[in-house]
């Protein structure tokens, strides 16, 4: 008999636990908090609870939260496919909270990709959060190659919030996301430019990881003039990993971005981080002076993401620069004259906000 | 900061369920939002019985709500979450299975969503990353299944259990 006998098992350690009970607490919790604790735990641990005994037998088809995004190392991606299949054929309840993946989308049949989304969408689900490993394998042209996500999501009442990597989003003319509160857009997104449509995004809160490369300056720009309801934009400056073609004429771009923002009225919050980009910074060295107009150089993009916001945010009440979080010492002392420089430049640029407080650390 | 000083004053007293009295204050009380619920609808008169939380359990519970009704806000004036709060929920919860599971059931009792979050999550991180055998032995969960059972189940998801 496979039963175990854990009274016995303690016993034998030979040491009195006066206060140690024998009983098994856990399955007399109510099944909502069971659920609830799962919610916390990855679907492969989830799945596994479902032999410890009776009760747990069938719980798991029922658990709220659905995280395919750490696997169990000896996973292929092959592995995970029919993973994910096996737990989406057996999943027993009306309503999904969150579904969470994270997926080499190269080794999977997109359809079965868009089957999964669509199980989530058809299951009311709030939460959505997706990264499709792109593993960087580039087309032809030397572009990366992404997923593109399919059309019915853009139909969802229900989600709350959406975070995505490594995919490919292409807003269409009209769609009905009611609810979504929250977006979140990670590197690797190709915001490719969406046609136009006039069906607002009721998002209050947006966070792009971006390079500010010129084709994600006007996916951001057509996000943003939808975004009537912002209340909150994050943006976090990435490396750049994606192909540039050639320098091209941005300063277009950047027109349409300060006029996107010039008509967000809600927009009070702004968080910049990794305005110079760590790495970037770790690489240089030699004498401080022209080290730094080197950075600024570089970081022409950035600076011009400051001078936007600045210009075009009416509403504006606080803004919060991370421009560098490093832990070498060795660099401070150049990091503090880059501030110092840096906060002399963010007031000589022009403000429709009298009001808004920045903060640069 | 005037009301929350007059909200202080005003005490409130609990009785467990071994009949131990607590008096606490209305701000802390005000956690709980089945007890927020009762102080609204003017039911608060005398003491409040909790019928399903013994004394040592609810004092751990008031501990709780003591330090989280000074600290409100659990963001940081930069929005950031609040370290210290966060170090002190830690040590708060690091506690015996036996207590873990009182204080959880009183959380879920009282409806203090936080303390509910944290307790779970808790009890989650005692799972993760055990073996089947591993979990049982832990929580002292008994096998009840035959043998013919578990092999069933286990060749329902031959991946989880190589």
């Amino acid at each position: 008999m496979a039963r175990n006998h854990a009274g016995e098992q303690k016993g034998s350690l030979g040491k009195k636990r006066v206060e140690m009970k024998m009983e098994d607490r856990i399955s007399e919790l109510p099944n909502d908090v069971l659920l609830y604790i799962l919610s916390f735990l990855p679907m492969y641990q989830v799945v596994r609870t479902s032999i410890l005994s009776r009760s747990w037998r069938h719980l798991w088809t029922q658990v709220p939260v659905l995280d395919f995004g750490t696997h169990e190392p000896h996973f292929t991606q092959l592995g995970i496919e029919s993973v994910v299949n096996c737990c989406l054929m057996l999943y027993n309840a009306p309503k999904i909270k969150q579904f969470r993946a994270r997926i080499d989308h190269t080794c999977i049949l997109h359809h079965n990709l868009d089957a999964w989304l669509r199980f989530a969408l058809q299951h009311n689900v709030e939460e959505l959060d997706m990264d499709y490993i792109t593993g960087n394998r580039r087309d032809n042209e030397h572009n990366l190659i992404l997923y593109v996500m399919p059309r019915c999501l853009f139909h969802c009442g229900t989600l709350r919030a959406l975070r995505l990597r490594g995919c490919e989003l292409k807003l269409p003319a009209s769609f009905c996301l009611g609810s979504l509160r929250t977006l979140e857009l990670y590197q690797d997104m190709d915001l490719k430019e969406p046609i136009l449509g006039n069906s607002p995004l009721g998002t209050t809160c947006l966070e792009l990881n971006t390079s500010l490369n010129r084709w994600e300056i006007r996916g951001m720009t057509q996000l943003l003039i939808r975004s009537h309801y912002l209340e909150t934009l994050i943006v976090d400056i990435q490396k750049m990993i994606g192909y540039v073609t050639r320098n091209m004429v941005e300063s277009e771009g950047w027109e349409m971005l300060e006029l996107a923002m010039s008509s967000l009225l809600h927009l009070k919050t702004v968080r910049i981080y990794n305005l110079f980009r760590i790495t970037t910074i770790v690489s240089f060295s030699g004498e401080s002076r022209t080290l730094i107009n080197q950075i600024l150089m570089i970081c022409e993009k950035e600076i011009k993401l400051l001078k936007a916001v600045l210009k075009s945010c009416k509403m504006l009440d606080r803004m919060f620069i991370s421009a560098i979080n490093t832990q070498d010492p060795t660099k401070w002392m150049l990091i503090s004259e880059l501030l110092l420089i840096l906060t002399e430049e963010l007031q000589s640029f022009p403000r429709v906000s009298a009001n808004a407080e920045i903060y640069l650390s | 900061m005037m009301s929350l000083a007059a909200q202080k004053e005003k005490k409130i007293v609990l009785r467990s369920s071994d009949g131990e009295e607590f008096e606490v204050e209305v701000a802390t009380a005000r956690q709980s939002k089945m007890i927020s619920n009762m102080i609204n609808d003017g039911c608060v008169e005398g003491s409040i019985p909790l019928f399903n939380v013994d004394a040592r359990t609810l004092a751990k519970v008031i501990e709780y709500c003591r330090r989280h009704a000074g600290a409100t806000r659990i963001l940081d004036e930069y929005d950031n979450p609040n370290e210290e709060i966060k170090s002190w929920d830690a040590t708060y919860i690091d506690v015996h299975q036996t207590i873990l599971y009182d204080i959880l059931q009183a959380a879920d009792y009282l409806e203090i969503k936080d303390l509910l979050d944290l307790a779970c999550e808790q009890v989650a991180n005692i799972i993760r990353g055990k073996h089947v055998e591993e979990i049982r032995n832990t929580f002292n969960i008994k096998n009840d299944f035959t043998v013919e059972e578990e092999k069933e189940i286990r060749k329902q998801h031959p991946w989880l259990f190589e």
